[in-house]
């Protein structure tokens, strides 16, 4: 009988509920809001590790700096330029832990024959490939096909080559070089800092150490930090949260003064941990004597608004090619000095 | 021809609502409920409906997102997204206890743990089975039953104390 009477009571309330109309448009607009934040936040992250790989490349060579780590393979005052043109990948990996590895951000750097600029081109890592012999992928993707191995370490270097040789794929142009810059440098790069202060928007426990980090500014040691920044769960929204947290990180870093050439010589060797320099067509000397010589970079845009695909329900990214095809034209022509003259507006 | 949020959001979100107004026995807690999860639904569609039954699964994430408030962020963020004046509504004993006599069923359900009231929700007013309650709860068939017996002895008890 109190069963009838459950019954009874839950169908006497159903017209408490609200009217679904209004409560419909609430739900559309914070789900426009919240993708515009997930762009947003992808794009950034993205950026954070595109400002880490681009930052790299003219700092780490550049004679100025005199970077330690190049240690005899550099020739001092052997600036030179090469007489054929160069295209390095550098991919910006997050190893997780070590156990997998995507590269989230994929920039071509090319230095033009007898060129001292360095023109990076950056792909989406979501862009629908085809990987040689595998098929569909995306490409941040085949850098964890390429280096995953059953049961055993993933194999970085197999991942760049086999990311270089989908983007000769899917672009036509012949990659001579990577560079692998993986996430788990920055801890090292924070401690030649002296730490980091870094300013969170809300408190972070640590489901590693156990430590709680305060809401607010703190500054934190490389270890501190890597524990901080790879905490996801318990935040209220997870994954966005801490690609925020990573902003908040890079805030700090770029607040800090990263002109004074001693403590970037310190920031570049402890950089250089985490980055690998794998070639293929070219000798690592080669390569940073030529990346010594460059002394501008320069941004060419093949066009952001990426137009999106879906297959197998499987969102992709495809470039445009009205506005790619004359870049990789002019990259493989040897050309590109002249094209980037010519097109003003797409080089930054 | 897959199914699409918004065909799904027409059959299925008054379904919601009242489902979510059953557990809550507050329709603004409701109305804030359903939302923060149709959100998370939409933005995952692709997700949810590789589901077998996305209703089903959609259902259970509500209810996790209830159980869940006290515990977790959710109650947390409603409170400090709520006027000060409407705070109060968080405890729903008061508003359900200014209710007419008939209502008192109502007001002791407030008072029950809320996975027992949930179990009494979906089989008293969704009229599931229990061995789908007991997936949409994530426990056993066992549990759902001495979830719904404990439930419905304690509102037994509340009866007979009750002239």
């Amino acid at each position: 009988m109190i069963e009838e009477q459950l019954r009874e009571t839950f169908e006497r309330h159903e017209t408490l509920a609200p009217s679904s109309a209004p409560l419909r448009e609430a739900i559309d607009r914070a789900v426009r809001r919240r993708r515009r934040q997930r762009r947003l936040t992808r794009r950034l992250a993205g950026a954070t590790l595109a400002v880490a790989a681009a930052l790299s490349l003219p700092f780490a060579f550049r004679d100025a700096v005199q970077p330690p780590f190049v240690g005899d393979t550099f020739l001092p005052g052997g600036a030179q330029t090469m007489d054929r043109p160069l295209t390095v990948a550098v991919l910006g990996v997050d190893d997780d832990g070590g156990r997998s590895y995507r590269a989230d951000t994929v920039l071509l750097a090319h230095v033009p024959a007898a060129s001292h600029t360095a023109y990076l081109v950056s792909l989406p890592s979501d862009l629908l490939v085809e990987i040689p012999g595998r098929g569909r992928a995306r490409l941040g993707e085949t850098f964890y096909y390429g280096s995953e191995r059953r049961d055993a370490a993933p194999d970085p270097g197999a991942g760049a080559e086999l990311t270089a040789g989908t983007i000769t794929a899917a672009t036509g142009l012949p990659i001579d070089a990577t560079v692998t810059v993986r996430y788990s440098g920055l801890r090292a790069v924070t401690d030649a800092l002296g730490g980091v202060e870094i300013c969170v928007d809300q408190e972070v426990s640590s489901r590693h150490s156990g430590r709680v980090f305060p809401a607010g500014c703190q500054r934190l040691d490389g270890r501190s930090m890597v524990d901080l920044l790879r905490q996801r769960y318990g935040l209220p929204h997870g994954a966005y949260d801490r690609d925020a947290n990573g902003r908040a990180f890079v805030r700090g870093l770029l607040a800090g003064d990263v002109n004074d050439p001693v403590r970037l010589a310190r920031v570049v060797q402890a950089a250089s941990a985490g980055i690998d320099v794998a070639g293929t067509g070219i000798s690592t000397p080669r390569l940073l004597q030529v990346a010594a010589g460059v002394d501008t970079v320069r941004s060419v845009d093949i066009g952001s608004n990426f137009r999106g695909i879906t297959i197998d329900r499987v969102s992709y990214q495809r470039l445009d090619p009205a506005l790619s095809a004359p870049v990789f034209a002019a990259i493989k022509e040897n050309r590109l000095t002249e094209w980037a003259q010519a097109n003003p507006r797409a080089v930054r | 021809m897959t199914l699409t949020y918004e065909e799904f959001a027409d059959v299925q979100l008054g379904n919601m609502l009242r489902y979510a107004v059953m557990l809550c026995g507050d329709p603004h807690l409701a109305q804030d409920l359903v939302q923060e999860t149709m959100v998370r639904v939409q933005l995952n569609w692709r997700k949810v409906v590789r589901a077998d039954a996305p209703e089903r699964y959609v259902r259970r994430m509500i209810t996790n997102q209830y159980l869940d408030w006290r515990r977790g962020s959710w109650l947390r963020r409603v409170l400090l997204r709520a006027e000060p004046d409407e705070a109060a509504r968080v405890v729903p004993v008061d508003h359900a206890q200014a209710t007419a006599d008939r209502d008192q069923i109502w007001s002791w359900l407030a008072r029950l743990p809320k996975a027992q009231r949930a179990a009494l929700v979906l089989r008293y007013y969704e009229d599931l089975p229990d061995a789908e309650i007991a997936e949409i709860l994530g426990c056993a068939v066992g549990t759902v039953r001495s979830s719904i017996s404990r439930a419905l002895a304690t509102l037994r008890a509340e009866l007979v104390e009750t002239p």
